[in-house]
Order: C-alpha cells, then sequence, then structure tokens
C-alpha cells in the first residue's frame, strides 16, 4: 500500500509511530551475532574490516552496518569520496531504496499503513543558530538532546553498538547515542540553498562527482551556493552533508544511521529530489551508454543492498506505489 | 505486531536474499578493492587535469601520525584543493590539518575495545 509521509514536527502520530519503531528495531535480538555477519561478508567485500566485541545485532545495526559497507566500495583507487552511495549519481536512488527497507521494518513492528517521516530541516534555516539547535525538535517530545548524550525523552533508551573508527567498522559495548549540534557548522540549510539545488534542470552529467553541476550535487551539498547580499552567510559542508556536520556526534562517521535523525534527513532530501522530478521528469543520469559514467551510479547497474533484493536505480525512480509526501512545496 | 522469532527469521532471510544476490556488487575487477585504507598513516592522491593543451598531474602524499601513531583512512585531496577523510564522509576541509583536527574531535578519545572478531589481525594489516 502507498503511505503518506509527513513532517515530524507537524504530526504526533508520524513521530509518535517512529520513535515507537526505533526503539523497538534497536533490540539485538536478530540472532545475529557481528562474527558471523562479518564471515558471510568478508568472500564478497574483503575490504570491509570489522573488529571488537562478538555481540548480538538488532535490525537498526545492521541498517548502520549496511551504509557503511556501500561507503567501502569505491569507484576509484585512493578516492573514496564517490563510493557506491555517495558523492556520484547513486546518492540519491541509493539511500531512496535504503530509506524504503527501513521504512518496510517500521511497518512490520507497528502498522502498514506507518511512513517514515521527514524533518523539513530548510525551514528552520532562517531562524538563529541558538534556537535551531534549542528548538522542539531536540526536546524531551522529539529527538532528545541536541548536544551531549542523548538521555531525555523516548531516544534516551536507544543503544549505540557498531561505531566507524579510522582503521574498521567496530562493535563497542552499548552506549547511548551523542550530538554536537551547531559546532562544525553553526547554521542549517535555507530555503533559499533548496531553491538553487531545484532550479538546476540536469540531475547529474559529467564528471558524474563532487564537481559537477548538476542537482544531485547540489542536493548532496559539495557544491557551494554564491552568497548573495539577503543571505551572504554561506560556510562550509552544504545541503544533505551540512545537517550531517551541523548535527554532529554519530552523525558524523560512515556509522551516522546510527542516529534517527539520520532518516528524517534523508527523508527531506528524497523530498526535494522528488519536488525535483515533478518539476523536470523522472529522468536520470548517467544512462548505460554514457561514456566515461562509473561502474555501480548507472541507470541500470544494481545498487548494493544488505538487507533484501538488490535495486538498480531504475527501479527507484517512480516511488508511488510505496509512498507519496503530503508536501512537495521545499523551497 | 512484531513476535521475538518473526523478528530473527526476518533478519536472516533479507541477509540471505541479499547475499543470493551478490549484495547488488559489480564484479570484482571493476570496482577499487584496496585503496580504503592508508597504508601506516600515509595516502596519496593524483589530480589530473589537461590546460592548454598540456598535460598536468600533481601527486600529494600525506604521512599522518596523531601521538606517533599512523592515521588510519584515506585522506583525499579534492581538485578545488579541500581535504577529503573517508571515516567523515561529509566533510571537505581547507587543510589536512582542519581534517586531522577533526579526526582527534571525533575518535581521539574513544576507548579501547577487545576485540573479539578479528578483523584486524586477519586482515593482516596490523
Amino acid at each position: 500500500m502507498t503511505v503518506v509521509r509527513r513532517d515530524i514536527l507537524a504530526s504526533q502520530d508520524a513521530r509518535d509511530r517512529y520513535l515507537d519503531a526505533v526503539i523497538r528495531l534497536n533490540r539485538p535480538d536478530t540472532g545475529i551475532t557481528v562474527g558471523d555477519l562479518y564471515q558471510q561478508l568478508r568472500p564478497q567485500v574483503p575490504q570491509l574490516r570489522m573488529a571488537g566485541l562478538n555481540q548480538q545485532l538488532s535490525m537498526w545495526d545492521l541498517f548502520v552496518i549496511w551504509h557503511y559497507l556501500a561507503m567501502q566500495i569505491t569507484t576509484l583507487p585512493q578516492q573514496p569520496l564517490r563510493n557506491l552511495a555517495h558523492g556520484g549519481p547513486v546518492f540519491l536512488p541509493w539511500h531512496r531504496l535504503f530509506l524504503r527497507r527501513l521504512e518496510e521494518q517500521l511497518q512490520r513492528v507497528t502498522d502498514a499503513d506507518t511512513a517514515l517521516p521527514y524533518w523539513d530541516w530548510a525551514a528552520h534555516g532562517a531562524l538563529s543558530a541558538a534556537v535551531q539547535r534549542n528548538g522542539d525538535l531536540w526536546g524531551e517530545r522529539y529527538l532528545g538532546e541536541s548536544r551531549g548524550q542523548v538521555t531525555r525523552g523516548v531516544l534516551g533508551a536507544l543503544r549505540i553498538r557498531i561505531e566507524g573508527r579510522p582503521d574498521a567498522l567496530w562493535s563497542v559495548p552499548q552506549r547511548r547515542l551523542r550530538r554536537n549540534a551547531g559546532i562544525d557548522v553553526a547554521r542549517l540549510p535555507t530555503t533559499a540553498d533548496v531553491r538553487w539545488a531545484i532550479a538546476d534542470n540536469r540531475y547529474d552529467s559529467t564528471s558524474w562527482n563532487y564537481q559537477t553541476e548538476s542537482f544531485r550535487n547540489k542536493a548532496e551539498g559539495w557544491l557551494r551556493r554564491p552568497p548573495t547580499p539577503e543571505d551572504p552567510v554561506v560556510e562550509g559542508s552544504e545541503m544533505h552533508n551540512r545537517v550531517h556536520v551541523w548535527v554532529g556526534g554519530d552523525m558524523g562517521p560512515g556509522t551516522s544511521p546510527n542516529d534517527p535523525v539520520f532518516y528524517l534527513n534523508h527523508c527531506n532530501a528524497d523530498r526535494i529530489w522528488e519536488a525535483w522530478m515533478r518539476q523536470h521528469g523522472r529522468q536520470y543520469r548517467p544512462t548505460s551508454t554514457d561514456a566515461g559514467a562509473p561502474v555501480g551510479h548507472r541507470i541500470d547497474d544494481l545498487m548494493v543492498t544488505l538487507l533484501g533484493t538488490p535495486l538498480r536505480p531504475s527501479d527507484t525512480l517512480d516511488p508511488s506505489a510505496w509512498y507519496v509526501y503530503d508536501d512537495l512545496e521545499v523551497g | 505486531m512484531l513476535g521475538v522469532n518473526e523478528g530473527r527469521c526476518d533478519a536472516q532471510a533479507l541477509l540471505d536474499t541479499a547475499r543470493a544476490g551478490t549484495y547488488g556488487l559489480p564484479p570484482a575487477s571493476d570496482h577499487e578493492h584496496h585503496g580504503e585504507h592508508s597504508e601506516h598513516g600515509v595516502t596519496r592522491t593524483v589530480r589530473t587535469a589537461v590546460h592548454r593543451g598540456k598535460k598536468i598531474r600533481i601527486e600529494t602524499t600525506y604521512r599522518v601520525t596523531i601521538d606517533g601513531e599512523p592515521l588510519d583512512g584515506m585522506l583525499e585531496v579534492l581538485d578545488n584543493g579541500l581535504v577529503h577523510y573517508h571515516g567523515l564522509p561529509q566533510y571537505a576541509l581547507p587543510s589536512a590539518l582542519d581534517m586531522v583536527r577533526r579526526v582527534v574531535d571525533y575518535f581521539g578519545s574513544l576507548p579501547p575495545v577487545q576485540d573479539e572478531v578479528g578483523g584486524l589481525i586477519e586482515g593482516g594489516t596490523r
């Protein structure tokens, strides 16, 4: 059935279902241990290193590992920024697949009409830095603290077991979620940033990476919008990237799906993509015949999948059988 | 509503399905297997361009230690001069020093964990 994705700050029902399901999925009850999973994955992904405690994993942890796994496979030697989930055209379809699989898990532990909510961060982009990090989203009724350990609200019960560290993916003693909001960049993206991205009618183009002038690259956040007299402050990573950097803590490393705000951020990025497609059509580049297009990013390449059947970008361009958004007025 | 056994069966079934589809991975010959970790804290980036018919090649090598210990994970110099670190995938900062400071901020005080899984030993990297 098609479900309706809503703004978490506008729907208490969407909020309550999401947070309840997150805690259920965070229970280490899959019967799968870190050692078992590592032995399964190593033959096909020899560059993956897993270390630490051989503990039982939760479904939530498996999604964390899936994200980290996709990052380990690069498209060129010595250039890790473009991997099989980031830094290139597949960024949006890969995360659409990833979010949809998580949404199916939310539905499994709650109800079939449960939908992933989004966080319309650009709607808060014009507020002061202090208001952004102290707003309702970071209170007891929503996601808990924006700085330090998360102890308040439903997510005070969330436990982290998987950490991306410089040398490996580590299984660690259970601990609380951590955030460090507004430290490395002070402000969230703005509606002007979103309008700037959506105005670009190219989904992606050569060189298919962090330098490309395209909607995908602007939405991912590798390009910097030229400052305007009305909004002269442009700093650091942009759009989706900026939200990761702004939240900080567990949203920084490749294990960022540890923080439930990861899904709210990407659901909003997906919503912006959907708004872009409404304006520019359900187009995708590169095709399978575009010269120089990176393997793993073309429209009919399979996407890295840890849970369920692997899909192609072409399978994700119309999500209407899975979900719709309540509001596509994004800018 | 979910029962415990249902959750267990679901996770393994999903993993098995993905494995049957080879996790959606491209053929090994089509993707890079060994570029994601530094070798004893040394990473190398090669940037190339053609300008006025001349082929430009710039090779940048970083040898990074923190308290004498080599930094693992790739540092990548982007064409615009910013520095990216694979372990903090959404960051691109003006210098390697800025980036390594962030690495220390994020990872510098994490407590050591006993390695029961053995990935660092089996991988032959330590």
